[in-house]
C-alpha cells in the first residue's frame, strides 16, 4: 500500500514537473517571441493556435504587452563604425589605418557621424582643428601612461594641425628652419 | 499501459528539450576594461550619451570615469583617496589638481549583472535578461519607483529626467544585436575597453580572460558581473 502510495506520487510529481518544464521551455510565451531556432521542430501548429498562446501575441503585436526586444532593437545606431566613413573617405581611412592613430575611430575626433553619413554636408560634422581637441588625449595630465604626451610648452600658440596631419600624426610637415 | 511505461513516456519531452539544448552555446557577452590603458579622455561618455539619447550637461550617465588619486599608507584604513567623477561632457580631469601622487581612471558602467539585484527588486518586472546575459529596462512597463536605483551596487542606474523611467547602460543593445561594437568600445582611443563574446574562443575578450588577471567591482556582493577590470587597484576602487 505504501509502496503504491509512493509510486502515485512520483508519477504525479513527474506528469507536473514535465508540464511545468515544457511550458518553460518550450511554449510560454517569451520562447515562442524569442523565436529559440529548434523550437519550429519541436512544436506543433496546433500550440501556436491555442487560444492564451495567440492571445498574448495578439496583445505583444497590439502593443498592451510591450515587446521588450522589438523596441531595444529598433533603436537606430548613430555611431558608424569606420568602414563606413571609409565608403565615402577612404583616402583618410587608408591613411590613418597604416599611422599611429589606427586604433582611433573617426568619430572620436569628429563626432557623431549619424546625420553626415546622410546628408553629406560640410557642416553636419565636427572639424575641430584647436588645439584643444588634441589635448584632450595629449595633454600630460596625471595617469596617462597608455599614451605618447605632450605638455602645453610643445610648441605653444600653433594648432596641432599646422605640423601633424591628423591622420598620419608623425608625418610633420614642419622643419626647424622654416 | 504499464506504469513503467507510462512514466518513461512522461520523461520524454523534457528529456528530449534538455538534448536540443546541450552541446548549443549560446552567446555570451562580457566587457573587459584595462584600467591601466584608460587615459580619462571622456570620450566614451560623450559617445554614450549621444548614442543613447542621454542628457549631456546633466550629472547622470550610463557610463562614466572616475579619476582617483591616491596616497597608499599602512595600515590600510590611513589611505587617502581623492575622487573625481566624469559623467557629463565636461572634462574635469584636464585641468584637474590633484591632491596625491598615484593618479588612474576607472571606466564605469553598469556591470550587467548575471544575479542582479535591480532585476530581484523590480515590483513590475520591468527589468530582465536577455539570452545573452544582457539585462535591459522595458521602458514601457518600469514606473519609476527607483527601487533599482537604491538597490544597484554600483549605482549604475539611474531616473531618466526626461522618459521619468529607469535607464542603463545595456550594453548598447540595439548595436552589439547588429554586429557593431558599444558605441564607448568604438571610440576608444587606447583600446581600454574591449567587448565580446566569451564563449567564442577566437573573441579578444576570450583571450583577455584567458591570459590575465581580473578583477570584477564588489565581489561580495553576489552580483556576478559581465564587466571585468584589468589592473584595477581593488583597495582604493570601490
Ligand atoms: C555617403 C558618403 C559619406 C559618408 C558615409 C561620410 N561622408 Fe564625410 N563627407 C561626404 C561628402 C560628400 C563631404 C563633402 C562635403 C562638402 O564639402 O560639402 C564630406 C565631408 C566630410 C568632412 C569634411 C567637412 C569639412 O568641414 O570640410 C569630414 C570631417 C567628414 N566628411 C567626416 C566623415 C566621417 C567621420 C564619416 C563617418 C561617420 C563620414 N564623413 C561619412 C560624404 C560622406
Ligand atoms: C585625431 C583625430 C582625428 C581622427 C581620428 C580622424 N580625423 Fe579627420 N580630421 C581631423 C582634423 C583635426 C581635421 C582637420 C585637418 C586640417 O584642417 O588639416 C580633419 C579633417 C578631416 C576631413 C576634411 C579634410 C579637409 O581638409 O577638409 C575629412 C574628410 C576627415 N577628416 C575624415 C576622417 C575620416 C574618414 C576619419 C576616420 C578614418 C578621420 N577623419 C579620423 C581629426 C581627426
Ligand atoms: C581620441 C584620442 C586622441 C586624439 C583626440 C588625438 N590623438 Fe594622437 N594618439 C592617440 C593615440 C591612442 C595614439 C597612439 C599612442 C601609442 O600608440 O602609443 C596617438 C598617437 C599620436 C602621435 C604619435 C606619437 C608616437 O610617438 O607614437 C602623434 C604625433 C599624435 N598622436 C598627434 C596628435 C595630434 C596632432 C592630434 C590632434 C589632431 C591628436 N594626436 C589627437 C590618441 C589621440
Ligand atoms: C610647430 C610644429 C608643431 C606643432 C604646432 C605641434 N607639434 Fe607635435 N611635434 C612636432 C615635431 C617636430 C615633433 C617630433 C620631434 C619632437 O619630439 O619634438 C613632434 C612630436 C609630437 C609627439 C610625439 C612626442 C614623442 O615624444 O614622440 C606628439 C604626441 C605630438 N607632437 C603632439 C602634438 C600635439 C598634441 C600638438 C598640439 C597641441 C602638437 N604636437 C603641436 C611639431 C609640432
Amino acid at each position: 500500500m505504501r509502496k503504491k502510495a509512493l509510486l502515485i506520487g512520483i508519477g504525479i510529481t513527474a506528469i507536473v514537473y514535465a508540464l511545468a518544464f515544457s511550458y518553460i521551455f518550450l511554449i510560454s510565451p517569451i520562447i515562442l517571441e524569442q523565436g529559440v531556432p529548434w523550437i519550429g521542430s519541436i512544436v506543433p501548429v496546433q500550440i501556436k493556435e491555442l487560444p492564451i498562446v495567440r492571445d498574448i501575441v495578439a496583445g505583444v503585436e497590439k502593443g498592451y504587452i510591450s515587446n521588450w526586444f522589438e523596441k531595444e532593437l529598433s533603436k537606430k545606431a548613430k555611431y558608424k563604425e569606420n568602414e563606413v566613413c571609409g565608403e565615402c573617405h577612404k583616402e583618410y581611412l587608408d591613411l590613418i589605418i597604416s599611422s599611429n592613430h589606427s586604433s582611433l575611430a573617426c568619430e572620436s575626433c569628429h563626432g557623431v557621424g549619424e546625420e553626415h553619413s546622410k546628408l553629406r554636408t560640410a557642416w553636419s560634422i565636427v572639424v575641430d582643428r584647436s588645439r584643444d581637441a588634441c589635448m584632450s588625449c595629449h595633454l600630460n595630465v596625471s595617469g596617462r601612461e597608455a599614451i605618447v604626451t605632450v605638455d602645453e610648452n610643445h610648441y605653444p600658440g600653433v594648432k596641432c594641425v599646422v605640423c601633424h596631419d591628423a591622420h598620419d600624426p608623425l608625418s610633420i610637415s614642419w622643419s626647424e628652419g622654416s | 499501459m504499464k506504469r513503467r511505461d507510462f512514466l518513461k513516456s512522461v520523461l520524454i519531452l523534457p528529456g528530449l528539450s534538455l538534448l536540443a539544448s546541450l552541446g548549443k552555446e549560446g552567446v555570451s557577452y562580457a566587457m573587459v576594461v584595462d584600467v591601466s590603458k584608460c587615459i580619462g579622455c571622456g570620450k566614451c561618455v560623450v559617445a554614450c550619451k549621444i548614442e543613447n539619447d542621454v542628457p549631456k550637461e546633466m550629472p547622470i550617465s550610463r557610463t562614466w570615469i572616475e579619476g582617483y588619486s591616491a596616497d597608499y599608507s599602512s595600515p590600510y584604513s590611513r589611505t587617502q583617496v581623492q575622487k573625481v567623477v566624469m559623467n557629463t561632457t565636461e572634462n574635469p580631469f584636464i585641468k584637474m589638481k590633484w591632491k596625491y601622487k598615484t593618479v588612474f581612471y576607472v571606466p564605469k558602467l553598469c556591470n550587467q549583472c548575471s544575479s542582479a539585484p535591480c532585476v530581484q527588486v523590480c515590483p513590475v518586472y520591468a527589468r530582465f535578461y536577455t539570452k545573452e546575459g544582457v539585462v535591459l529596462v522595458d521602458k514601457d512597463s518600469c514606473i519609476g519607483c527607483k527601487y533599482c536605483v537604491t538597490a544597484c551596487p554600483y549605482g549604475a542606474t539611474f531616473v531618466h529626467p526626461e522618459q521619468k523611467v529607469t535607464d542603463k547602460c545595456t550594453f548598447c543593445y540595439h548595436r552589439i544585436s547588429k554586429g557593431l561594437k558599444p558605441a564607448c568600445v568604438l571610440v576608444c582611443p587606447t583600446g581600454a575597453r574591449k567587448f565580446g563574446n566569451i564563449n567564442d574562443k577566437n573573441s579578444e575578450v576570450y583571450r583577455l580572460l584567458k591570459e590575465s588577471r581580473v578583477a570584477v567591482l564588489k565581489p561580495e556582493m553576489g552580483t556576478y558581473p559581465r564587466v571585468f577590470y584589468i589592473n584595477l587597484d581593488t583597495t582604493v576602487v570601490e
